[in-house]
């Protein structure tokens, strides 16, 4: 009754295809339908409380409100395909060029966070696990759980806070605002890792505690290889499995704390940008940050997908979406 | 599986007593820092709010005894202010966390009233919402309503509900697989009732240590959200608001910056620390558990001293060079619960010696305690045990002793390493300790394949575990043994996971094989049929005692004394009339 | 054994027409996509009542596929199977069905009990599926207890408290406390000690013969259903290889793999490893 399947991989790619084609399919909607949710007259809105009867008119035109709705979503589809996000309504810029100008900054925050994130939590998360398999250090084990507790309840905008008073006021060393050197990027990265860190250390050290008791372990160590051979070449390879799979929340906050930590330090990306506009009302900016924002957070969803499926060809055939 | 006995039935409700009357420190402290924070958020508008918002002269001030924490540009005190803001972000994050949980659970919950297809494109859809960064759902949904503190809690709220709906979900995915739940489908008990009655009191500990993570969470989201200038407007404040109204003036006064970082924190704190002592108390295996000595290791036993070990060996040497000789083995838990008390006995080279108990008799601790194998949470302690001229007791070539002594384990499925592939793990033992090179081993591993009726050999050890039967399984792992030349085969219950007709053909194979090596064996079961048929000699443990030893020809005739043996031999023969029917 | 029909007239069931389980070709396709496995291919077999069928295979025979789809947990593809008179075939087979027609004994006595619900009110939910109250069947829950062999006091302890033969008593007892036409035993026995299965055979044997059950007992293991067995079906890999009585299974088998799995019982005649 085995049914083994021997080509696994273009169904699982064909199926994270089609996932992604969903995810952005649905952040198109939705982003599309941001205007037309809105409670009561959205062009009333929009213009202000005060704007005469001729100016919210004037205003619906410019929002495309008083076409039929089918029109206005064919605009804006073909608009998206055609990386056309229309116009800023406060400064008449085109959207796409003021996201072109500010994603870089956010991405690389976000990527240089995501890459510490990852290589500190693995080693911290599997060291501890190790250190303290059969109850040994037992120390170790509360003084990592509180530390990584404390950590954990900082919010990145406390953090970079706290990091600005203490490395750029007192001490002067590192830039606290701004993107001009490669310095930089060291405050603001430390901020938005510094909470992942802990949660995904966590979650490392706990995933970690479950493959050391496997039964796979135990054949390893029965073939008397050394233990750096045992937790390099036996256990990292499912911890990663593992891990991957539940990181991909993490990471994906990541993206959040990007844009948190933008107002701390005064960062030039998108984060302030889409604040801003929520704040003025201004939709087709909202609209275009928040649909770029969105897709690159499901591509890289889709990347952890692909990235599992390399690690542990088990979760190619997994069609279910529970684990 | 472990070969440590789980717990016995009746010491269960003792622990659990223990457990529910003390809580943690964690738990202790987490519970006490937020009552504290209740209170403050109960008493500080009352008590403090003209301090908190009355404008005075006394602008910019420092901290002094009168302000502790200074005054802002207005003249109001800072640390009143740090103090009024706690019942808003309370109250705030309360209902942002409960909008998350309630819905998310009862849309995770309910699914389970779906058709499986319908169930998984709900899940598929959610999934998809769980990838966005709750904060981008959070600006979507306040892009909708406009800046302000309702829209936030609304926004964060919803932006939690995929998560738990995900959560709940997954949770009760091998919940409803069980077979008390298919039981009470056969009864006809309605679905709803189904997962209130089995499915919510199941989950009910992890969802109230997933909700206080969850409060955390949405503490820092919703008052990031009033940082950033979405969430609480002026003149209302909470910790996010407060900190966007003090980062400004980082350079000039950053002390207006340690009110709500403070507070920030000590609520998340408080939270957490809840959630962790609550997942604490639920896992007894995260409990301490009495520091014994460095448990998992094979110590020679106390009362003997190392010349005394020195003359026993020299005794057994003379009688010819046993494959496996135990004297002594106790094994205990940590506890001092004797698990095998005092095993001796020896293998002789070419011979195979079955080992036969019930569970619970401590065979599986003594074959793995001989190979040196001790599970964590016990203690091994014997007089002596040499294999094949390695004193287990003292330091140990490991590469000769992987070389010398091979193990076959019970489940073949959870043996294997499911993230590498076969050749990968099965030579590890030639490639590493004895020097083959990669192809020698993949060459050498396709021949034992082909000799132990392996299909497809040549191609079998790129495969990874989970794409063969068990039967296979067991069969690489033997093959693995071949490879080595093995002096010596522990075998703990190899067949027992597997079908009767494979297992007779596993068996068959295993005696060929290791016929032709001449290696010593040791076979652990529970089956007295197999070990009949296989062994040469037999030793029945029972609760940590090896309480009678036998040949094939004794058994097969039933010449058994101890009365153990006897009731299992009267327990295989009611199972087999088929032996009295042979007699007729 | 007699029930009360709709109209409230007794009945014996001394000279029954009708098989108490009638399995006609039936056919069972799992999964889907590249996944797709014929389960069952065409089986057909009878279970007269107060009769006990025993049911071996191996893995992959399709023997727990067969349990559920009498249970009504798993759809049929084709054929059809009628229990106690009602018919369910391709499309009915998800149906409702009367609690008292079938009633299954699941294998692991680890999980066949909810472990936040006392031994008590599992025997209450099976009585009273909708409010499962223990103190209002307090007798019946008892009595049950009794025919068991366990003590009163076990209604109202939780699993964790109880060792593996002692919870498959409560399963069993759970399972025939809604007095169903037909018990299907699905590997009671497999999970537990030697010495714990003789007492859990002898015990259902004893209720066999108090309760003129109708049993369909499966399992892995030959032994085990040569003694709790009137008929014996052989499946292998969906089909059914053999069907005969007891008797003639274990001494003059017919088909070839009935024989070999008989050879390879350890203990058999015919059980060979070396040469």
């Amino acid at each position: 009754m085995n049914a083994i399947t021997t080509r696994p991989w273009p169904a699982f790619l064909l199926r994270k295809a089609a996932e992604l084609l969903l995810a952005m399919v649905a952040l198109v909607v939705i982003t599309f339908a941001i205007a037309h949710l809105i409670p009561g007259d959205a062009a009333r809105v929009v213009a202000g409380v005060d704007a005469t009867a001729e100016q919210v008119e004037d205003t619906r035109a410019r929002l495309g409100l008083d076409r039929p709705l089918a029109a206005q979503f064919w605009d804006y589809l073909s608009g998206v395909l055609t990386a056309d996000l229309g116009e800023s309504f406060r400064t008449g810029q085109p959207v796409s060029e003021v996201i072109a100008n500010r994603l870089p900054f956010t991405a690389s925050i976000a990527l240089f966070g995501i890459a510490l994130t990852l290589g500190v939590s693995l080693a911290l998360g599997l060291a501890v696990a190790g250190l303290t398999r059969g109850n040994r250090n037992p120390w170790l084990d509360s003084a990592f759980g509180w530390a990584t507790g404390v950590v954990l309840a900082l919010p990145v905008y406390v953090i970079g806070a706290v990091l600005i008073v203490v490395f750029a006021v007192n001490w002067g060393v590192l830039p606290a605002a701004g993107a001009d050197s490669l310095y930089s990027y060291v405050l603001p990265t430390i901020a938005i890792a510094l909470g992942p860190i802990a949660s995904m250390s966590r979650l490392v050290r706990r995933e970690a505690a479950v493959v050391l008791e496997q039964d796979y372990m135990r054949t390893a160590r029965g073939r008397r290889i050394s233990t750096f051979r045992q937790y390099a070449k036996h256990a990292v390879p499912n911890l990663l499995a593992s891990t991957l799979t539940l990181s991909g929340l993490i990471l994906a906050g990541m993206i959040g704390g990007a844009i948190i930590i933008e107002s701390v330090f005064a960062w030039p990306g998108l984060g302030r940008a889409v604040v801003d506009s929520i704040i003025e009302r201004d939709y087709p900016m909202t609209r275009g940050i928040i649909l770029t924002v969105g897709a690159v957070a499901v591509a890289l969803n889709t990347a952890i997908d692909i990235i599992l499926a390399l690690v542990d060809p088990r979760t190619l055939r997994a069609g279910k979406v529970l684990a | 599986m472990s070969a440590i006995p789980p717990i016995q039935p009746e010491e269960v409700p003792a622990a659990a007593a223990r457990r529910s009357r003390r809580p943690g420190p964690m738990l202790a402290i987490g519970l006490a820092l937020m009552g504290s924070l209740v209170l403050v958020a109960v008493l500080a508008p009352v008590l403090l709010d003209a301090d908190a918002v009355g404008l005075t002269d006394d602008r910019r001030q420092g901290a002094s005894g009168e302000h502790l924490l200074g005054t802002d540009e207005f003249g109001r005190d800072l640390f009143a202010r740090a103090l009024v803001a706690t019942r808003l972000t309370l109250v705030l994050t309360v209902s942002a966390t409960a909008i998350s949980v309630v819905l998310g659970v009862a849309v995770g919950l309910l699914v389970w009233m779906l058709s499986p297809r319908v169930r998984n494109l709900v899940l598929t859809a959610n999934a998809v919402a769980v990838a966005f960064p709750a904060l981008v759902m959070a600006l979507v949904i306040a892009a909708i309503l406009g800046p302000g503190a309702m829209s936030a809690t609304l926004a964060v709220g919803i932006a939690g509900i995929p998560a738990f709906v995900r959560l709940s979900a997954t949770m009760a995915a091998p919940i409803m697989v069980r077979d008390y739940v298919s039981t009470a489908k056969l009864l006809n008990v309605p679905r709803p009732v189904i997962l209130v009655r089995h499915v919510l009191p199941n989950l009910g500990e992890a969802l109230l240590v997933l909700s206080a993570n969850s409060f955390a969470v949405t503490l820092t989201e919703l008052s990031g959200l009033s940082f950033i200038g979405l969430g609480v407007q002026n003149p209302d404040y909470d910790f996010g608001r407060l900190l966007a109204d003090g980062l400004p003036n980082t350079y000039t006064q950053p002390i207006q910056i340690v009110g709500p970082s403070v507070m920030l924190v000590l609520t998340g704190v408080a939270a957490m620390f809840i959630g962790d002592g609550l997942a604490a108390r639920s896992n007894p295996r995260l409990r301490r558990l009495v520091r014994g000595r460095r448990s998992g290791m094979l110590h020679r036993a106390d009362e003997l001293s190392q010349e005394m070990a020195a003359a026993h060996r020299e005794q057994g040497g003379a009688a010819g060079a046993a494959a496996l000789r135990v004297r002594g083995l106790k094994v205990a838990t940590a506890q001092g619960r004797e698990l095998v008390r005092g095993v001796s006995f020896d293998v002789a080279p070419g011979e195979i010696l079955g080992l036969v108990g019930e569970s619970g008799s401590g065979k599986s601790l003594t074959a793995m305690s001989a190979a040196g194998l001790v599970p964590d949470g016990v203690d091994a302690t014997a007089a002596e045990v040499t294999t094949v001229g390695h004193d287990l007791l003292g330091p140990v070539r490991s590469g000769d002793l992987a070389r010398d002594v091979a193990l076959i384990y019970q489940d073949p499925v959870s043996t294997f390493n499911p993230a590498l592939r076969l050749e990968n793990q099965l030579t590890e033992v030639a490639r590493v300790h004895q020097g083959m090179n990669r192809r020698a081993a993949r060459r050498a591993l396709a021949a034992e394949f082909r000799r132990l009726h392996i299909s497809e050999p040549d191609s079998r050890g790129r495969q990874h575990p989970h794409e063969l039967s068990g039967g296979m399984l067991q069969r690489a792992m033997i093959a693995s043994a071949l490879l080595t030349d093995a002096k010596l085969i522990i075998a703990d219950e190899p067949t027992t996971a597997l079908d009767v007709t494979v297992q007779a053909e596993v068996l068959r194979q295993f005696v060929a094989a290791s016929g032709s090596l001449g290696a010593a064996v040791l076979f652990i079961s529970h089956d007295l049929g197999v070990v009949e048929a296989l062994c040469d000699r037999v030793l029945v443990m029972k609760e940590g005692e090896v309480v009678e030893e036998l040949t094939r020809e004794q058994l097969a005739r039933g010449e058994v004394k101890h009365p153990y043996t006897r009731s299992l031999l009267a327990a295989a023969q009611y199972m087999e009339p088929s032996a009295e029917e042979a007699n007729e | 054994m007699s029930r009360e029909t709709a109209d409230g007239a007794a009945s014996e069931q001394a000279v029954p027409e009708r098989p108490a389980v009638e399995v006609d070709g039936l056919g069972v396709v799992l999964g889907s996509g590249t996944a797709r496995t014929e389960a069952l291919r065409g089986v057909s077999f009878t279970i007269p009542y107060s009769r006990s069928v025993g049911l071996v295979g191996e893995s992959g025979s399709g023997k727990s596929t067969l349990a559920k789809v009498l249970a009504g947990l798993v759809p049929i593809d084709t054929g059809r199977v009628v229990i106690g008179g009602e018919r369910f075939s391709a499309g009915t087979s998800r149906r409702r069905r009367d609690p008292g027609l079938l009633q299954l004994i699941p294998q692991d006595p680890f999980s066949s009990l909810s472990p936040r619900r006392t031994a008590g009110q599992a025997l209450a939910e099976a009585m009273d599926p909708l409010r499962a109250d223990a103190r209002r069947h307090r007798s019946a829950i008892e009595e049950w207890f009794e025919r068991v062999e366990l003590p009163a006091s076990a209604a109202a302890k939780y699993p964790h408290e109880f060792s593996g033969g002692q919870r498959q008593r409560i399963a069993i007892a759970r399972a025939l406390c809604t007095r169903p036409r037909i018990v299907v035993a699905d590997e009671i026995t497999s999970a537990l000690d030697l010495s714990v299965q003789v007492e859990v055979l002898e015990l259902l044997a004893q209720l066999r013969a108090e309760l003129g059950l109708t049993m369909l007992f499966i399992s892995h293991d030959l032994a085990v259903v040569r003694h709790v067995s009137d008929e014996v079906a052989v499946l292998r890999s969906g089909e059914l290889r053999e069907f005969g009585a007891v008797e003639q299974i274990f001494t003059a088998p017919r088909d070839e793999y009935t024989s070999r799995l008989l050879d390879s019982v350890p203990g058999a005649p015919g059980f060979r490893i070396r040469d």
